[in-house]
């Protein structure tokens, strides 16, 4: 049998490429939305592996809440996304810079 | 003893009537004119002067006041009273405050006349004489405070009130940021009262100081052990320096002449600054169990006295003169308090309200004659252009050099003495020679402008003359009365109120501060002054370097013109002993002028400005903060990686380490 | 491999109530204490649709209808707490004091940003989803401050980010808005992850997703678990810190403000907050509370760096909502001293400090959007000048909005300051006290700054102001609400002590 610290593990990889991923990234705006999915994933496989564990079902319906969220969150993300290509015509990363300071 | 109650409405009439009129015309003042605005702070005001006096009058027959006439409950433990104490200490603050703010406020009329911010102006003065009369009414921490934070609040506007000018708005940025420094020590002081006494009614605190000291309470700060009670008192202290312009806290007074003239004179000589000789004073039981506090008071009011002494020497802006003055004055009456003869220091506090605030005045009747001109090079003979001016001036500048009878005879004689008689180790005797010597670049200072703009040649440009002219009689009246002030304030003070004799029975101050007899140097003072007659000051060394200072200035700044030949004519016998003496005068120029001009230059130049100028609070306050600013502000890239990445740092921080920890 | 029992899935649904009941009836679950949310939810939805039918002059009607709608829930909350404490969903919403002290700030909050609404929004299409979005962000926020419960406390939490999201790039054409909408997402979408994660992990140590429950696991945790219980605390205090804006986790803060249309930065500033740092308590009391020596040593570094950020940082700042932005994160930076405290007199004093800054911080968004220079709004700090000659009545409150901000005495963020410092100093943290009061006493400056630009520089540009009377009379309470608390500061302090007593 696979033992939990696998999981977490695997977890924990997916967790922190989609961290690092967030500000190594300096390309494009839609690679950050994939980054954010990673890092959710990676929160997703750590509930589903505790909850095997713990014998409690408690964290496979929390995965629900999670994946529910997350489609809101692309969504609205996308949204924002085009509202700022129309203003700015780029989605560059390093092009969302007007605000500083 | 059985002692008369002071009538509320009156006690609260006192800070209200400001109060109302400063909220009228700030409010309304759009709509009142300049006319009626100026009626109604001046009648506020005077109403205000007239009640002090006449609660003055019911103190000095043995009546007082203390009581609270609300209390914020703001939770269990901690309750703020708002209530007054009125004894002889507040009230000889009272009269003085509103005396020179009447005055002041008059003479506002003629200064300010067709100023765009005339009503604006007048409301301020009015509220700042109700914050000042706050500050010395209340009878507890918390509306010192108050008094404290609302007096300085109005000082930075007011420094400011020119705004276009950026050497203005620079002057009250700098007077802001000096004063966060004391006013950050301040509240430390008084949150530490609290802390150990659990109230911030001065009657409480002050009766419970004894047994405090008695616990032995200490606390340790930055590993070092220090007493609660020196630790409460220099952080008192620290606020003291900022509010009184002590070294190294005074950089902003003299910039702070940025503001026009009546507020130099009303806030920045005669009132604000003086409330931290207030405050010490006020809090003399808790200072005289706290030698280290002491010594410190003794030894930054003696460095400032020195310091801002020899700085004045060099100042050629006739306001930077006073102000430099001021700040060495306020060095006197520290040392006075530090070493026990708190009595003193306030009656020094009280001559030189009237005799700055009058010099002040009449050196902005001065500038408003010449045309807002304020460098004393470009003036010169303006005596026969505005002989009251003239006048008025002298008396001042009498005052301030310390000449019999005048004002600051009295009081600075008393100061130099209890230095001498307060055996109090290295720091009384380092301070004795600061303000003696002090003595005579006072008056070297003060006659060197007084002669260089009334007397001398006459350097006015020639478009200014045409506009020479005495001031109206709303600037002269003024300092008439102040001039009165100036002559007798000390005599009265002395020989009326009996303010510094601690063995005479009417001893003014006799609840309101508190002496250990062993600190107590009028003790000895008044043994030895019992043996000397009235004219034993011509046997003093004060007197004598008062009055060489004032003969050297005379010297050089009035003799060495083109008027030696009346000069000698009026007085042939010293213009013959002068004159046969040149050569000893040209190595008196050589052998002490020029050394002690170099140092004054040296002092201001590269002490004052660049050491704590630029380096303690440009390079190190205003410096920090500024580097801090950009520093934080460079980190607000705009990059969406640079703040991702920095809350990465800020997870990683706190994981590496509670790792690290276990 | 392991098998799940319906009965243990139905128990687990149901909670510990519902497990004697599970096999005979199906149990009603207990909703009464949510009636005021269901009430905005489905106003909210109501909004949206009745908007469609509007005509064009009575789009601001939805305006009427978020605040009405507010106001009713306010009320209903109110009612159902005379009741005393309640749960409802076995436990998964939670009514007690402090949850209604909270959510009367939070609709308190959202009222006022309609109110600062209605004219900043005249011209904008789309009005009703504007209130509608709102609502539902509001829905989250109370949300928040009823969870006792990860899942709930997310789901308000997500709720109220998503709304905020959209909110701040509601205006689509100008490119601030919706470069702040995108960084802030981004950020945002972070922070959740980060939170998750450090959720994630209570769940692993605890089995649990309950705070109390979740806490005493972790209270008890064996040593072979504390790497687990470290990395839910530090993931759980990031996530926290960055919905609250605590410094590193601040740095979305300046943007967002500065681009969001001002309206919605006054709501910002309000209504998340209150959430986040009911939430923030509830953790800290409830799932952390035998970490307490690492999470205050942690929380007080950050503190200082809060403060150091926000006060520091909005020195340099020409914009006035972004020296707000600043100047919250500064707040931020005090409240924390009463996180910090950890014992109900300092979650008493955060309370107090949102309290007062509610009123003080929506009173000079309210002045900020009622000056209008030729048609655009004043949002430079220069704007300002001569207001002081022109509207007498404004540069009063204004003053009185940012002395209270800068603590001065006797006005009400004096208190609030007050409180949150003694709190810190009576718990054993008198050198994080000093530097608070270090830097509030920097942060003064900045804004007597402002009061300098509006009594003493003459006006360049002709004013343009908003009348609008519900404005001005926003403008009016809230700088007497600055006063009066200022002045009889101890009533509001009873009721935030009382508010907490019955939880901590």
């Amino acid at each position: 049998m696979v033992p939990l610290s696998y999981y977490l593990a695997v977890a924990a990889c997916l967790f922190s490429l989609g961290v690092v991923g967030l500000f190594l990234n300096r390309k494009n705006v839609i690679t950050m939305l994939m980054c954010i999915e990673l890092i959710l994933l990676g929160v997703n496989v750590n509930l589903a592996a505790f909850s095997h564990f713990l014998q409690n079902l408690g964290g496979q319906v929390f995965i629900f809440f999670v994946l529910t969220v997350a489609a809101s969150e692309v969504a609205v993300g996308l949204a924002i996304l085009v509202a700022f290509y129309r203003n700015r015509r780029s989605i560059e990363v390093e092009d969302i810079n007007t605000l500083q300071g | 003893m059985q002692q008369a109650m002071l009538n509320t409405t009156e006690l609260l009439a006192i800070p209200g009537i400001p109060l109302a009129a400063s909220l009228t015309v700030g409010l309304f003042g759009w709509a009142l004119k300049e006319r009626l605005s100026h009626s109604i702070c001046i009648a506020g005001v005077v109403a205000a002067a007239a009640l002090s006096v006449h609660v003055f009058l019911q103190v000095l027959d043995g009546a007082s006041f203390h009581g609270n006439f609300w209390t914020w409950m703001i939770s269990d433990s901690f309750v703020v009273p708002v209530g007054m104490l009125i004894d002889r200490l507040t009230a000889i603050m009272m009269v003085t405050v509103t005396i020179v703010s009447a005055c002041v406020h008059v003479y506002t009329i003629g200064y300010m006349h067709g100023d765009p911010g005339y009503t604006r102006f007048f409301s301020y003065i009015s509220g700042f004489t109700f914050s000042m009369l706050v500050l010395v009414m209340g009878n507890n921490f918390f509306t010192l405070f108050f008094g404290w934070e609302a007096v300085g609040l109005v000082s930075y506007l007011l420094i400011g009130f020119w705004f276009k000018r950026e050497s203005a708005n620079f002057a009250a940025m700098k007077a802001f940021i000096v004063n966060r420094v004391g006013d950050f020590g301040f509240a430390i002081g008084i949150l530490a009262i609290w802390y150990y006494f659990g109230s911030v009614e001065y009657k409480d605190v002050f009766a419970a100081v004894p047994a405090f000291v008695g616990q032995g309470h200490s606390l340790h700060l930055l590993g070092w052990q220090m007493d609660a009670i020196t630790f409460i008192c220099v952080a008192l202290f620290i606020g003291a320096m900022g509010k009184s312009a002590q070294v190294p806290l005074h950089v902003w007074l003299p910039d702070s002449m940025e503001g026009p003239t009546p507020i130099s004179a009303l806030i920045h000589a005669a009132t604000m600054v003086t409330a931290g000789i207030f405050m010490v004073a006020r809090c003399s039981p808790m200072f005289e169990y706290s030698e280290t506090a002491l010594a410190m008071v003794t030894v930054v009011g003696a460095i400032t006295a020195w310091m801002c002494a020899t700085i004045g020497l060099v100042q050629n802006d006739i306001k930077r003169v006073i102000a430099y003055s001021t700040c060495s004055q306020l060095g006197y009456m520290f040392v006075a308090c530090g070493v026990s003869a708190y009595s003193v220091g306030i009656f020094h506090l009280m001559t030189h309200a009237y005799f700055k605030a009058l010099l002040f005045l009449a050196a902005g009747s001065v500038i408003h004659a010449v045309m807002a001109d304020q460098d004393i090079r470009r003036m010169g003979r303006l005596r026969k252009y505005m002989p009251l001016t003239y006048v008025t001036m002298l008396i001042g500048s009498l005052a301030l050099a310390g000449v019999p009878p005048f004002a600051g005879f009295w009081s600075k004689d008393l100061i130099i003495e209890a230095a001498a008689e307060r055996h109090m180790g290295w720091a009384s005797e380092f301070a004795y020679w600061c303000v003696l010597s002090g003595v005579f670049m006072t008056a070297f200072y003060t006659f060197r402008m007084f002669f260089l703009t009334f007397h001398n040649s006459d350097r006015v440009p020639a478009r200014t003359k045409a506009h020479l002219h005495e001031s109206p009689k709303v600037i002269t009246v003024p300092l008439m009365v102040l001039a009165v002030g100036a002559m007798l304030a000390g005599w009265w003070g002395a020989e009326v109120l009996h303010i510094a004799d601690p063995e005479v029975a009417n001893n003014y101050f006799k609840d309101a501060i508190f002496v250990f007899d062993a600190h107590n140097p009028l003790i000895a003072i008044a043994e030895e002054s019992q043996e000397h007659a009235w004219y034993h000051f011509l046997f003093t060394a004060p007197f004598w370097l008062a009055m060489s200072g004032i003969g050297l200035a005379w010297f050089m700044y009035y003799r060495e013109t083109e008027y030696p030949a009346r000069l000698g004519a009026a007085f042939p016998g010293v213009h013959r002993f002068l004159e046969n003496k040149w050569w000893f005068d040209e190595l008196n120029w050589k052998l002490f002028v020029l050394p002690a001009r170099w140092l004054g230059t040296q002092l201001w130049k590269k002490a004052d400005l660049a050491v704590i100028d630029k380096g303690i609070i440009h390079g190190g306050v205003i410096g920090g903060i500024v580097a801090g600013m950009r520093a934080m502000r460079a980190a607000q890239t705009g990059l969406v990686y640079h703040y991702a990445f920095a809350m990465v740092i800020g997870v990683f921080a706190a994981l590496t380490w509670l790792v690290w920890k276990g | 491999m392991a098998a799940y029992h319906a009965d243990d899935m139905l128990a687990w649904m149901l909670g510990d109530a519902g497990r004697g009941a599970v096999m005979t009836t199906f149990p009603m679950p207990n909703i009464a204490p949510l009636i005021p949310e269901m009430v905005v939810a489905a106003a909210a939805m109501a909004i949206l649709l009745w908007d469609l039918f509007l005509p064009r002059e009575r789009k601001h009607w939805s305006a009427w209808a978020a605040m009405i709608t507010c106001a009713g829930a306010l009320a209903l909350t109110l009612k159902l707490a005379a009741g005393g404490p309640a749960q409802a969903f076995y436990g998964y919403f939670t009514l007690d004091a402090f949850a209604v002290y909270a959510k009367l700030l939070i609709y308190g909050g959202t009222i006022l940003a309609v109110v600062l609404s209605m004219d900043y929004m005249k011209g904008e299409p789309h009005t009703g989803e504007y209130y509608s979005l709102l609502l539902f962000g509001t829905l989250g926020m109370t949300l928040m401050a009823s969870a006792p419960n990860f899942v709930t406390m997310y789901l308000g939490l997500e709720l109220m980010a998503l709304c905020t999201y959209v909110l701040v790039g509601y205006q689509r054409d100008v490119l601030r808005s919706s470069e702040a909408a995108l960084k802030y997402f981004i950020l945002g979408s972070l922070a959740s992850g980060v939170l998750l994660y450090g959720i994630s992990f209570v769940y692993g140590v605890s089995g649990s997703f309950d705070f109390a429950a979740a806490g005493q696991a972790i209270a008890h945790a064996g040593p072979d678990a504390r790497l687990a219980v470290m990395l839910a605390l530090v993931f759980l205090l990031a996530g926290l810190c960055f919905k609250v804006s605590v410094a590193p986790f601040h740095m979305w803060t300046p943007d967002a403000y500065e681009g969001a249309p001002t309206p919605i930065t006054a709501f910002m500033s309000i209504g998340p907050k209150v959430a986040g740092l009911v939430v923030f308590i509830r953790v800290l009391d409830d799932v952390l509370p035998g970490l307490k020596a690492d999470y205050t040593t942690i929380l007080s570094w950050l503190a200082v760096l809060t403060m150091a950020v926000g006060n520091l940082a909005a020195i340099g700042q020409r914009n006035i909502k972004r020296m707000l932005a600043y100047s919250t994160i500064g707040h931020i930076g005090f409240v924390m001293l009463g996180l910090i405290a950890a014992n109900a007199d300092g979650y008493a004093g955060v309370l107090v400090y949102l309290t007062v800054y509610l009123f003080m911080n929506m009173g000079a968004f309210a002045i900020i959007i009622l000056m209008r220079r030729e048609g655009i709004q004043g949002e430079l700090l220069d704007d300002f000048a001569g207001l002081g000659r022109v509207r007498p009545g404004y540069a009063l409150a204004m003053t009185l909005f940012l002395f209270s901000l800068a603590g001065i005495p006797f006005l009400g963020g004096f208190w609030a300051k007050y409180v949150v410092f003694i709190a810190a100093v009576e718990a054993g943290h008198l050198y994080l006290a000093l530097i608070a009061l270090l830097f509030s006493a920097v942060g003064a400056f900045y804004y007597i700054r402002v009061v300098k630009y509006i009594y003493f520089d003459e006006e360049r540009v002709a004013f343009n102001f908003i009348e609008n009377p519900l404005m001005q009379a926003t403008v009016a309470v809230t700088a007497i609400a600055v006063v009066a608390l200022g002045l009889f500061p101890g009533p509001m302090i009873a009721i935030c002590k009382s508010a907490i007593a019955g939880v901590i």
